[in-house]
């Protein structure tokens, strides 16, 4: 016969406390600790942290690391620090360039910056190259750090630098910054069913352009699955105008145009790989759209105007 | 039910006993551990700031390199000025350090500066460092060792404190100049040991390593590599190395007027020459072509570089013939010829070559060509100065083996012409 035990209600809470009491310990070594705000004796981090309401950090808490800690790369990788003369455009160009063609979009554009902006952000000199000689362009992590490389060779006159969509800082910032978009809201629902297969680790096996296009990605990269692939779409869609893009990866070419078997077929996989990119595009701008109440057409056109000024300008325009 | 309740206080109680130890820890030294890291910390930096012209050193990224001068000064705000040889002094300034705890107490320069443009070289991949370990401290001398690479290959940099003459690096980057090959003096160089040829003598101005190679045996040649410091007044052999029984030991003071290296004392000299000690060799014409290296123009003498920018220069104000490439193709066939591109043409000549005992290649035109080399002919008159030197020697071309591209697999060679032993001509090969 199960026997109910009963202990005086009051002894309970008296164990508890006495327990807890006795165990405190001020030597705890686990005890939390706060951050400890940056030392702001250095010019970069009086502008990044402490700057009458203006900085980064002040208006979305976004620290930007610009001090090495070998901390941010493993073991293996190799990579080398910012120039310290480089850091203030830099957090110039993060902000008018890319938070910026998103709060330029009004309340929506500042709620999804706030909503989704990484904790912090790292820059980089070079590269980070792995041991086995392949190398990243940029990586976030977790959603909560951004990685941006080869920030020594910041040049506001090259375009290319800026923009390329293979590799140019704003679209790898806004490849990363896609990650955490997809890491808090995931994708849009039959995104990855567009295309039939993703390629996984092959996708650096001499996959072309072309190759990519036909699965319905824009960029070799995209073919590794559908995250990559989700934000490769948006980091192209924002850094190329809309008559090349669409040449590119949108518009359907004349295959009646071609002669030989070989070509019409070749002709024929790329225009199925465009109506995937297409639809897959669509999907995209109403998940943004719908969820965030961004129009991403918008944001590209505010982003590509404001690289044109600073081409012009050679500089970060003051806002 | 009774028994129970004493069974949970006295459980209670013995829980309190037990977790009423004495907390506190019982340190093995007097202070706690983040307390001594915080002192060892301010101990390196009082240290490192202390000596007024502040620290040099010889930083060598790995073993396949030479040693830079490093000059820094660490200053309390957390500065330090690094000067070097390196790059001539076009990398040298002010970068962040600070001095750390992670698993042992570091010290990393932080920003970008001179050590992180040698450490960017191919693509990251020297085993080069910006982090180093504290070995051993004292105020004559603070030994580093690189955290970032930790391979058997650790970087290790000795610091002694620097005098204010050591940072007066002009005439450092004076004596790397005199060490490069020179636009007026032969290509060779020479160490003497009572004006004895001892060995052949080569520096590598990327690596900073110089090359000796000489016999030891009547079947035997031996190439050893140099890490070799560069003073102002001459260069010294890191790990004094022995050449058949004579130690290149102690400074070889530079004299202008010899353009060599002397060590008076050791009855040592560093001399130009006109004929190689002895040449690494290469089998030239297994191989089907050979194409200027144009990726690696420094493998080439600096007056063959000179003349041939200039050559190309002359040639395209005059004539507006652009030369872009120089092949000596199908060596190991019967029909070898010069292939010349150029933007009024590919030029094909045709010579004969001959490898003879004195390990000489000596080249002649075939008359054989699809443009007219003819005296008096335009062609003639465009790459007949060009042909002088890279084919043109009356006494052959001496042949060495300059071993591999520093990002290909292809070998490289030098023909270093025999009538004027300044110019040397680096091709890498290829099938």
């Amino acid at each position: 016969m199960k026997k109910n035990i009963t202990i005086p209600i009051i002894l309970i809470p008296l164990m508890i406390l006495a327990i807890i009491m006795a165990c405190r310990s001020e030597d705890n070594p686990t005890k939390f600790s706060p951050p400890t705000p940056p030392d702001l004796s250095h010019s970069n981090d009086a502008f990044l942290y402490n700057n009458d309401g203006k900085s980064l950090y002040e208006r979305y808490g976004l620290s930007v690391i610009w001090r090495w800690d070998d901390d941010f790369i493993r073991p293996s990788q190799r990579a080398t620090p910012v120039d310290e003369s480089l850091v203030i455009d830099i957090g110039k160009m993060i902000e008018y360039l890319w938070i910026g063609s998103f709060t330029a979009q009004g309340e929506a554009g500042e709620k999804f910056i706030q909503e989704h902006i990484p904790v912090e952000v790292v820059l980089i000199g070079s590269y980070i190259f792995n041991d086995d000689g392949t190398r990243l362009l940029g990586y976030a992590e977790a959603g909560v750090r951004i990685s941006l490389l080869r920030m020594n060779e910041l040049n506001f006159l090259n375009q290319n630098w800026m923009l390329d969509p293979g590799g140019g800082v704003i679209p790898t910032m806004n490849h990363e910054f896609s990650h955490i978009v997809h890491q808090k809201n995931g994708i849009p629902t039959g995104f990855n069913s567009i295309s039939e297969n993703y390629l996984g680790s092959s996708w650096s096996n001499n996959v072309s352009l072309s190759d990519a296009i036909k699965l319905g990605m824009v960029r070799n990269y995209g073919t590794l699955n559908e995250y990559e692939d989700f934000c490769e779409i948006i980091s192209h869609y924002l850094a190329i105008d809309e008559e090349t893009f669409n040449l590119i990866f949108i518009d359907q070419d004349d295959c009646t145009a071609y002669t030989t078997a070989n070509e019409i077929v070749n002709c024929n996989e790329l225009n199925e790989g465009r109506e995937k990119i297409a639809l897959k595009l669509d999907l995209v701008k109403k998940f943004f759209s719908d969820n965030f109440d961004i129009n991403l057409t918008s944001v590209r056109d505010t982003l590509l105007h404001r690289v044109e000024k600073v081409i012009n300008l050679n500089d970060i325009p003051e806002s | 039910m009774k028994n129970f309740k004493y069974l949970i206080l006295f459980i209670t109680t013995a829980i309190l006993l037990s977790c009423e130890a004495d907390n506190g820890v019982d340190y093995l030294h007097d202070e706690s551990p983040e307390a001594r890291i915080s002192k060892q910390i301010e101990n390196y930096s009082m240290l490192l700031t202390g000596p007024e012209n502040g620290w040099i050193g010889y930083y060598s990224p790995n073993k396949s390199y030479g040693a830079y001068t490093l000059l820094t000064r660490f200053n309390a705000d957390g500065n330090v000025v690094i000067n070097s040889d390196y790059n001539l002094g076009g990398s040298n300034g002010e970068v962040l350090y600070r001095i750390d705890k992670t698993d042992k107490v570091e010290l990393v320069f932080e920003t970008h500066g001179l050590l992180h443009e040698i450490f960017e070289t191919e693509d990251n991949s020297i085993d080069g460092d910006f982090a180093f370990n504290f070995i051993s401290t004292s105020e004559e001398e603070i030994i580093l060792e690189g955290k970032i690479d930790p391979t058997d290959d650790i970087t290790r940099l000795v610091l002694t404190p620097a005098a204010e003459s050591d940072w007066e690096l002009d005439s450092v980057y004076e004596m790397i100049n005199n060490l490069n090959t020179s636009v007026e003096n032969s290509y060779f160089r020479n160490v003497t040991y009572n004006d004895e040829s001892i060995a052949s003598f080569k520096f590598n101005s990327i690596t900073r390593l110089s090359s000796l190679l000489f016999s030891v045996s009547e079947t035997k040649d031996s190439i050893i590599s140099q890490p070799i410091s560069i003073k102002p007044t001459g260069i010294e052999f890191l790990l004094k190395p022995e050449i058949n029984g004579v130690v290149l030991d102690g400074e070889f003071l530079y004299d202008s007027q010899e353009s060599a290296f002397i060590n008076t004392e050791e009855s040592l000299k560093i001399v130009h020459s006109d004929v190689p000690h002895l040449l690494e060799h290469y089998d030239f014409g297994a191989r089907y072509n050979i194409r200027y290296n144009y990726l690696e123009p420094e493998k080439s003498s600096s007056a063959f570089d000179v003349f041939f920018n200039n050559y190309i220069e002359t040639v395209f104000a005059d004539y507006g013939v652009s030369i872009d490439r120089v092949y000596i193709r199908d060596l190991n066939e019967e029909a070898p010829n010069l292939h010349i591109y150029t933007n009024a043409g590919r030029v094909r000549a045709y010579v004969t070559y001959e490898v003879r005992d004195d390990e000489k290649v000596y080249f002649s035109l075939t008359g054989d060509s699809n443009v007219d080399l003819s005296e008096g002919e335009i062609w003639h008159t465009i790459l007949n100065p060009l042909l002088e030197v890279i084919i043109g020697s009356e006494t052959g071309y001496f042949i060495e083996n300059t071993g591999g591209l520093l990002r290909y697999t292809n070998g490289t060679v030098t023909l270093i012409n025999a009538d004027h032993p300044k110019y040397a001509i680096n091709y890498y090969d290829f099938n």
